[in-house]
């Protein structure tokens, strides 16, 4: 019964909490234990969606935040982004003292708009609402509400009251509501309960949290998502820009995409011949694909445009054979045209780059934000990155592989994987040999290999000036006292994901002096400098960013006259993390260092941490490890 | 900016000059960390041009500063037969350091973040104290006193036991690194880093022998480096002193600064060595 009784009250609750008097933001009214921690407090979240139909809703919105410290000021600031479809309205700020009293309110003139091009966009048509409160003694309160109309949406806002470390919240509250036939998809975090009932002819779904305590920032988490209240939303059928469409699942979205770009990605007119003209002599689909894709990143450039359904449906492929540049999409899809002319069939794939893998059971928007080519074999299927340049073929990058995506056909969508490269496949090879003159200066020759992963970090470089890839090894080798003499970047087979750096330098500064002994660093080039700090009652997950392995070999023929009197101790580690050796041995006089690391990139739980850190530590303590020598003479 | 070809765009600030006493003194208003006299470090940009608001006239007047940076660090350890160190660290910044270090703790919004930051740039420091003195009093130089256990930064082969006196102050790398140079080294502000570490060691440890002192200066006096090291019974004492007199530096002379770093990190790096009986 008493369930019941609440449910008639959110809307009662909203229309007291906007009348609420000043000194209930008194900062001393928070209580202690969610002032732990913070550097902001929600005092007081309302936020409630309400659906007229698919093509109509309106958002009204309303916080109150306290700031404790200077590390909260960035959460003194109103910011909403809109668009062609949306439209915000009636925004209100004020400001309050510590003890709650309101020292000013923000007007119309105060608030800024401004166009929300992304640093990669050339154009697009989302724009801010934005005002920054600036007060600077501390704590003060900061308030502001607005409303937004949708003309049709894809998403409907989530709920996020605890968006991130250091944020306490009072109370907060979302309400979404719309028509009993309206079907509403939503996901919440694990424990939350969902008030739902009928109230005026319409369904409404209530969610609330109170009193949650911040959470000390943690390295490298996952996020705060297992730990605090959240909720994602979706409509089932939707009506956008002049289009209908369903996210039921990821089949029916698939639909809609396949839709957008059917037809788009028939070729007429120069571009055929040209076409036929490149097949010509060609014979397998591998070779095929090759002189297609070579032709595609010769001519083509990445510009990124977003436009309402622009955003979703590829711009024609005879325009952007027409203009030779285009956005993930457009580019994708002209790949698919080309593939066309040769009776290659492809399809685009759309995926979240850098983000987690497409959720299986829960369709959405805002779970990707690329594209992809991949063109199904019988038992190997090729996929094609179309925005880069320089990718090997078939080589999708880090960001893109180890997922989850969805493959978009004329029957709809389909779960794919991507490739997957593990450690074996992001590798760093590399040897070394050092000499020492009479003085001591030593001359070190390097060649290392990087592959998939590593190779991406340095394709930037290989892809410099040289003046600029001299200062970036000087600012980066990391060898004290260096004088580069010579170096090389270059990939030996352009079809493989791999590059090979060669750096040969001067140093005076190898070895140490300690009296008369000289001290050498035996790890020269690859050495873990940082532990990450150990947490107490760690809360969240963490990960290991992606599967590696680097193999370093330094061979050092040792300068006349002097001999190894130490040499470190072998190590060998062995953790679900990865495992880690370091091998010091005499062969013919000279002292060979083999160092080994091969790290499992994954999610692991908290209570792993304390291990992680540890396994760091003794990485880091056996890297720094130093040879000793001395005058044999 | 050019003075003889005044445009209006080509300033981007405005700070007040005033004269006490016949003391000219620059003030700062934009932040509130700024002592008397010292302007933000956008602001050291060599000259401004001075606007008297009854006369109307205005007339250029160097912003060179005369503060420098000055820091101070002053370790007093006990070395342990365990090969950790015990004792106190307290350092001193003062002039712009101690303004970069006022708002790096601001930044932080507590101690404990402020704290939680410095031990995770200093491996192997845990801090058992932590006091900050003149914090607010932002004309004094802020000292932070520190009381600590160290780990993992002595070193053992064999029966030699070593480790690398600066710790986590070290210059450890030169930042000149480039070949060639066409434009000044402009550090804003004259800087100067002071280090003394006074440490006992353990009755069963002998100094090995001990790196050479050295005092090296550049031309004219334009910036000097010196580090000693002194033993006496089972007490050991090394002080290292860096001292760039000039705010700006020539294109010239940036090479004779690559020299004077490529001795400090090469001399701070020496090591000292025990003998375990």
């Amino acid at each position: 019964m008493a369930r019941k009784l609440t449910l008639l009250f959110p809307f009662i609750l909203l229309s007291t909490v906007l009348t609420k008097g000043q000194s209930d933001y008194d900062a001393d009214r928070i209580p202690a234990g969610l002032k732990e921690d913070a550097v902001a407090v929600v005092r007081t979240e309302e936020q409630a969606f309400d659906i007229s139909s698919a093509t109509k809703a309106h958002l009204t919105y309303r916080i109150a935040i306290t700031i404790l410290n200077k590390a909260g000021d960035r959460y003194a600031e109103m910011a909403e982004v809109y668009d062609r479809f949306s439209n915000i309205s009636d925004i209100r700020g004020a400001l309050y003292d510590a003890s709650g009293k309101k020292i000013k309110d923000y007007k119309k003139t105060d608030i800024k708009d401004r166009s929300l091009i992304s640093d990669f966009s050339m154009y697009e048509d989302n724009r801010l609402k934005y005002f920054t409160f600036s007060h600077t003694s501390y704590p003060y309160t900061v308030e502001y509400s607005y409303t937004k109309e949708f003309k049709g949406f894809l998403s409907i806002p989530s709920w996020r009251p605890v968006p991130t470390f250091g944020i306490a919240v009072e109370q907060s509250t979302y309400v979404v509501q719309c028509p009993t036939s309206y079907e509403l998809k939503k996901m919440t975090s694990s424990g939350l309960r969902t008030d739902s009932a009928t109230v005026g002819g319409k369904t409404q779904y209530r969610w609330t949290c109170s009193n949650v305590p911040a959470v000390v920032h943690e390295p490298y988490s996952v996020g705060l998502g297992d730990l605090v209240p959240w909720v994602s939303a979706s409509p089932t059928d939707f009506e956008y820009d002049g289009t209908r469409g369903s996210v039921k699942n990821w089949n029916e979205l698939g639909k809609w995409l396949y839709a957008l770009a059917d037809g788009e990605s028939v070729l007429n007119g120069a571009i055929k011949s040209q076409v036929a003209d490149l097949l010509k002599g060609a014979t397998t689909n591998p070779e095929k694909i090759k002189i297609l894709y070579d032709y595609l990143q010769q001519h083509t450039r990445y510009v990124s445009v977003q436009l309402g359904i622009g955003g979703f449906k590829p711009v024609n492929a005879d325009k952007v054979a027409q203009v030779n540049y285009g956005d993930c999409k457009a580019l994708s899809n002209f790949m698919k045209a080309l593939l066309n002319e040769a009776g290659i069939a492809s399809n685009l794939v759309v995926i979240g780059s850098g983000m987690p893998s497409l959720n299986a059971a829960y369709a959405s928007f805002g779970q990707a934000n690329h594209m992809i080519l991949c063109i199904p074999g019988a038992g190997d299927t090729t996929f094609l990155e179309c925005t880069s340049q320089h990718y090997p073929m078939g080589f999708v990058g880090g960001s893109n592989a180890n997922r989850t995506a969805l493959m978009v056909g004329a029957d709809g969508g389909k779960l794919i994987a991507t490739p997957r490269y593990g450690a074996s496949d992001n590798y760093l090879k590399r040897t070394a040999e050092v000499n020492f003159d009479g003085d001591l200066v030593a001359s070190v020759n390097i060649t290392t290999s990087y592959g998939h992963a590593q190779f991406e970090d340095y394709l930037g470089v290989l892809l410099q000036e040289p003046s600029e890839q001299r200062k970036s090894i000087q600012e980066n080798l990391g060898i004290p006292g260096m004088e580069l003499v010579n170096y090389s970047y270059l990939q030996p087979d352009p079809s493989r994901p791999e590059l090979t750096e060669t750096i040969q330098v001067s140093s005076r500064q190898l070895l140490s002096r300690g009296g008369d002994r000289v001290f050498l660093t035996a790890n020269l080039l690859n050495r873990r400098e940082t532990v990450p700090a150990q947490v107490a009652d760690r809360k969240t997950h963490f990960a290991v960013a992606f599967d590696y392995l680097d193999e370093d070999e330094i061979r050092y023929h040792l300068p006349d006259g002097y001999a190894a009197e130490y040499l470190p101790e072998d190590v060998e580690l062995e953790s679900e993390f990865g495992t880690y050796t370091a091998k010091y041995v005499v062969e013919a006089g000279d002292i060979v260092y083999r160092r080994t690391q091969v790290m499992n990139g994954k999610r692991y739980p908290p209570e792993k941490y304390n291990d992680f850190v540890t396994f760091c530590k003794k990485v880091y303590q056996s890297d720094k490890q130093k040879v000793v020598l001395v005058k044999s003479l | 900016m050019h003075p003889g070809y005044p445009v209006i765009s080509k300033f981007n600030n405005v700070v007040v000059l005033t004269v006490v006493d016949s003391t000219t003194l620059l003030l700062d208003a934009c932040e509130p960390l700024m002592p008397v006299n010292m302007l933000s470090f956008q602001n050291l940009s060599h000259q401004g041009f001075l606007f008297d608001m009854d006369t109307l006239e205005g007339q250029w007047i160097s912003t060179e500063t005369e503060t420098p940076g000055e820091s101070s660090y002053f370790y007093n350890f006990t070395l342990g037969e365990d090969h950790t160190l015990t004792g106190t660290i307290q350092e001193s910044h003062k002039g712009y350091n101690g303004l970069m270090r006022r708002t790096q703790y601001r930044s932080k919004g507590t101690e404990s973040e402020y704290l939680k930051d410095y031990k995770e740039k200093r491996a192997g420091l845990e801090v058992n104290q932590y006091e900050a003195v003149n914090m607010d009093s932002v004309e004094d130089a802020l000292v932070e006193k520190l009381d600590v256990v160290i780990l993992d930064n002595v070193e053992t082969a064999g029966n030699l036991v070593y480790f690398s006196p600066l710790l986590y102050e070290r210059t450890k790398e030169n930042p000149f690194k480039h070949d060639t140079r066409n434009f000044p080294v402009d550090f804003g502000f004259p800087t100067k880093e002071y280090f003394k570490i006074m440490l006992k060691f353990p009755d069963s440890y002998v100094v090995d022998k001990l790196p050479k002192s050295i005092l090296y200066k550049l031309p004219e006096d334009r910036a000097s480096f010196k580090i000693s090291y002194l033993s006496e019974g089972k007490a050991l004492l090394v002080t290292s002193v860096i001292d760039l007199k000039k705010g700006v530096y020539t294109a010239e002379e940036y090479f004779e600064l690559k020299e004077l770093f490529k001795i400090i990190v090469e001399r701070q790096a020496e090591q000292i060595v025990f003998k375990k009986n």
